[in-house]
């Protein structure tokens, strides 16, 4: 894979042009452009990717560019939900047009928006009868696992696949799963699949795939299977329960006129210049991530609470929203790079900087529970060089005295209004501030030069 | 940005897989009543000799 200012270009080997000929002549690929299942692909030249030699590649393909690329280790359980469940509808889709997918990664599906979309064209490849399917243990370890810790133990999956880009493997899954032994699906994919997994560590593999076909491993069992594994992870569901934030939206503090004045702030704010990508910092029930998505392309809307980040994903999804993408992160353990010299997956940040930051009621909780100095929390969101919208309660603001109350008297000394204002003067050009209640301050900044 | 890098996709261009023996053979049970009874119907006895076969394969790790 290479990018360029270009695009999105992806190198192919002679084996690799085949199977894209054998996908491009089946109808199936003209339902899922159509569809927008499948990333915009078409052939393009050789040449069209510097520093690619001929005899390297047999072929270039070149891809839709998408808005912004994000990772499984940052989607609410609904999402990897929905990714696995597209993943199966492509391989019995391929299935049934002779063709198959020869691997199963999340990191092969991203979102526009909250539509799911499958990036990965050098996966899908001629059928080969007879042969089980060689994705099935990545479908486990990294889909179907991860959804039953969400599902069964109620264990959060994002710090098991931002910990290892590998997932979680079969005996890992079974010494959590061991005790659900009698939940759908957990004796098969997990205690099996981890038994036959370690009984034939050492076994040679082309062996007994010969024997496998011999015995009568056929495509209408590999159906069954993505049948009955749809079926599965369909049935998974993530009781979140109520969370401090999930009804946050109904219950915060404040009242509905401040609610609406602060939408307006927000409002004129984001429509000064539209913007090609905002953050909303700590976007809770995304209703200001709607109102600047008004006047942007996409909103990236992100909060450390995942069943509010699950919820909200789910009503997006349901109106079929494209505009907003909702992801579960910490601002103050934001996603770091990692793999193959931590260039495999990228921060957050190198995936592509806003124009347009919102900051709502938000500093609060990163520089008094986070315990991030409030100069330092400026000094980071300016170095992000994007337009700002903050708001800033004050030390008397009844969920600051809150956060404070448990902690010693005069701690964070640096939380001060006016200490704040100072600071954001040096690094930005505040255009104007409202105050939202008696005790909040709303700012639009501009990044000083 | 210049040239050509390492897509931050990240693509494992290099890495389809190796499924692993056990995790082929699950999947002749995964399938649940449906898909035992294809394997069943068909070639039942073969897949209980290449279980057998595997289990009386002497095993020097485990016996020590």
């Amino acid at each position: 894979m290479f990018t360029t200012p270009d695009g999105v270009f992806r190198a192919l080997s002679s084996a690799g042009m085949d199977d894209w000929q054998a996908l491009v002549e089946s109808r199936l690929w003209r339902e899922l452009q159509d569809e927008g299942h499948v990333v915009a692909t078409e052939p393009a030249d050789i040449g069209a990717v510097p520093d690619l030699l001929a005899e390297e590649a047999a072929g270039v393909l070149h891809h839709e560019r998408m808005p912004l690329v994000s990772y499984p280790y940052e989607w609410p359980f609904s999402m990897l939900k929905d990714a696995a469940r597209l993943q199966l509808e492509l391989n019995q889709r391929a299935l049934r047009a002779g063709l198959a997918l020869k691997d199963a990664t999340p990191y092969n599906v991203q979102w526009r928006g909250t539509r799911p979309v499958f990036i990965d064209i050098g996966s899908f490849e001629r059928l080969r009868p007879g042969e089980p399917w060689a994705g099935y243990r990545q479908f486990c370890t990294l889909f179907l696992y991860p959804l039953m810790f969400q599902a069964y133990k109620d264990l959060p999956f994002h710090a098991a696949l931002r910990g290892s880009l590998d997932g979680i493997a079969p005996r890992d899954a079974r010494a959590v799963l061991a005790g659900e032994r009698f939940r759908k699906g957990v004796i098969s994919n997990v205690l099996l699949h981890a038994r036959l997994e370690s009984r034939y560590a050492g076994a040679d593999g082309g062996e007994v795939r010969r024997e496998m076909r011999r015995a009568g491993f056929s495509t209408e069992l590999l159906a069954a299977n993505f049948r009955k594994l749809e079926k599965l992870v369909r049935s998974l569901e993530w009781k979140s329960g109520e969370t401090a934030w999930t009804s946050y939206g109904e219950h915060n503090t404040y009242d509905d006129a401040a609610a609406a004045s602060k939408a307006k702030f927000v409002r004129e704010a984001a429509a000064r210049r539209r913007a090609r990508l905002v953050w909303d910092v700590g976007c809770n029930d995304g209703r200001y991530a709607r109102v600047a998505a008004e006047s942007a392309d996409l909103v990236l809307a992100f909060d450390a609470d995942h069943a509010t980040v699950d919820a909200l994903y789910r009503r997006l999804r349901d109106e079929g929203r494209e505009d907003i993408l909702p992801l579960v992160m910490s601002v103050t353990d934001p996603s770091p790079d990692i793999g193959w010299r931590g260039r495999e997956r990228a921060s957050l940040e190198r995936r592509g900087t806003p124009e347009l930051l919102l900051c709502l009621a938000i500093v609060h909780h990163v520089c008094i529970t986070g315990n991030v100095p409030v100069r330092e929390f400026l000094d980071w969101l300016r170095s992000l060089d994007a337009a700002l919208v903050i708001e800033f309660p004050d030390r008397a603001d009844p969920m600051v005295q809150r956060l404070l109350s448990g902690k010693r008297e005069g701690s964070n000394p640096d939380y001060q209004k006016a200490l704040f204002e100072r600071a954001l003067q040096e690094r930005f050009a505040i255009e104007c501030s409202v105050p939202v209640s008696e005790t909040r301050t709303l700012y639009a900044a501009r990044p000083q030069a | 940005m210049s040239g050509t890098q390492l897509s931050i996709l990240g693509d494992a261009v290099l890495a389809y897989l190796d499924p692993g023996t056990g995790s082929m053979l699950v999947q002749l049970l995964v399938g649940g009543v449906a898909a035992v009874g294809v394997a069943a119907k068909l070639y039942w006895h073969r897949i209980l000799r290449l279980f057998r076969i595997r289990k009386t394969e002497p095993e020097p790790d485990r016996e020590r």
